[in-house]
């Protein structure tokens, strides 16, 4: 089975979008994933647990990569539809 | 980095010599070259200088004529650089760039290996039962001059030997060597059975650079996700260490023939738990034992699960992996 790198890079970038997209407010908080279900009394809001952890790489993601997938989309979907 | 990582001029000492690894330094174990550098741009501009003129006076034409002319551009370059942004800026912007690019230590750390390690090494991945030892990695402690110039900068700490003093470090000239060997012998075995194609070189070396990435990936989420811990052993360069282990049983496994049925199924399983338990072994008992331990007893839940992770990433994951790409 040979997968190259071009279909790791559309797997992956997949799966980013895929955490971008989910809400805070609808989705999150109903499964317990919200922010404010974090309470951590450190300042500074250090995470040490699993879950604190899961809700820090979500925030994180979805802060830092939401604008830039909107290029990187476009850029994937213009090259899919140009040159197949 | 622009800058040869091979030598290094320090003049913390007060004895002007230009470092490199053709110095037997007393202490056995060649100090980590990145640190000197950061305390270079604090030091006045004339004692770099003449650092630089000395080993040409001393006639050290050993190390090659071109090293201190690099590190004498690299002087200038950084001068100028520092007297442009500010000497403490530019501290914090080397820093910031260490942590970007993600190295807990120099690349060439990582390559500093002998043949006797080479040997015990692959003796260790096929047979990891023999070797009842510990399989901690022994710490580093650097002379007290470093200690002193590096006080100042938090950057990347690095404490443990190099792999040609110590059995149990990763490296990464095995998984090198084991990924070209590996595509080469798959090749000739195609060359062999009559449906060789110069093109296949690539796809397998895309398809393997894949799946280690996606090996990666995983490793790094789930070694993140589920411990708390600032040892070295989880940065990148060492997890592309661990993960390149495995080329070793790959290339062995494709020696077996295939006639018949049960060699190729036994030898296969036995290598991939042989594998699986170096793999294991190496990484857990490297996890908690980070630089700076204060707390000696972890929580069980996260050791609890640590070791269900790897354990399940070690043989599971790896046994899939590797008769994806065998």
């Amino acid at each position: 089975m040979i997968f190259g790198l071009g279909r790791l890079f559309y797997v992956i970038l997949l799966l980013i979008n895929a955490v971008a997209v989910l809400s805070e407010e609808r989705f999150l908080r109903r499964i317990g994933l919200g922010r404010s279900s974090n309470e951590q009394p450190v300042f500074g809001q250090e995470g040490n647990t699993t879950k604190s952890k899961v809700i820090q790489l979500i925030g994180a993601i979805q802060t830092l990569l939401r604008i830039p997938l909107i290029g990187i989309n476009i850029l994937v979907i213009g090259y899919e539809l140009l040159l197949g | 980095m622009s800058y040869n990582p091979y030598a290094y001029a320090s003049g913390n000492n007060g004895a002007p010599e230009v470092h490199d690894r053709a110095t037997k330094v007393s202490g056995g174990a060649v100090p980590p070259p990145a640190q000197p550098f950061q305390g270079n741009p604090i030091q006045p501009q004339f004692q770099n200088q003449y650092a630089q003129q000395q080993p040409q006076a001393q006639g050290q034409q050993a190390f090659g004529f071109q090293d201190p002319r690099n590190t004498m551009a690299f002087q200038i370059g950084q001068s100028a650089f520092s007297n442009f942004i500010g000497q403490e800026n530019f501290n914090q912007f080397q820093q910031t760039v260490s942590k970007a690019t993600g190295d807990s230590s120099t690349l060439s750390h990582y390559f500093q290996v002998s043949t006797s390690y080479v040997l015990l090494k692959l003796k260790q991945i096929l047979i990891p039962f023999v070797n009842k030892k510990n399989w901690q990695r022994i710490p580093d402690n650097g002379p007290s001059s470093d200690s002193a110039g590096s006080a100042a900068n938090s950057g990347p700490t690095f404490q443990f030997l190099p792999p040609k003093d110590d059995v149990n470090c990763p490296d990464l000239y095995i998984p090198i060597m084991g990924l070209v060997t590996y595509i080469l012998i798959w090749n000739t075995q195609q060359g062999l059975a009559g449906s060789f194609n110069p093109e296949n070189l690539y796809y397998k070396l895309s398809s393997i650079l894949a799946f280690m990435g996606l090996d990666l990936f995983i490793l790094k989420l789930g070694l993140y996700l589920l411990v708390n811990t600032t040892s070295p052993v989880t940065s990148l360069t060492e997890l592309t260490c661990f993960v390149g282990y495995k080329f070793v049983p790959l290339t062995l496994a494709l020696f077996v023939p295939g006639k018949p049925l049960y060699l190729p199924l036994m030898v296969k399983s036995y290598l991939f738990v042989a594998f699986g338990t170096f793999l294991l072994r190496s990484v857990k008992f490297n996890l908690f034992s980070g630089p700076s331990d204060d707390m000696s007893h972890f929580p069980e839940l996260t050791v609890k699960k640590c070791n269900y992770f790897l354990f399940l990433y070690g043989f599971v994951w790896q046994t899939i992996l590797m008769w994806l790409m065998g």
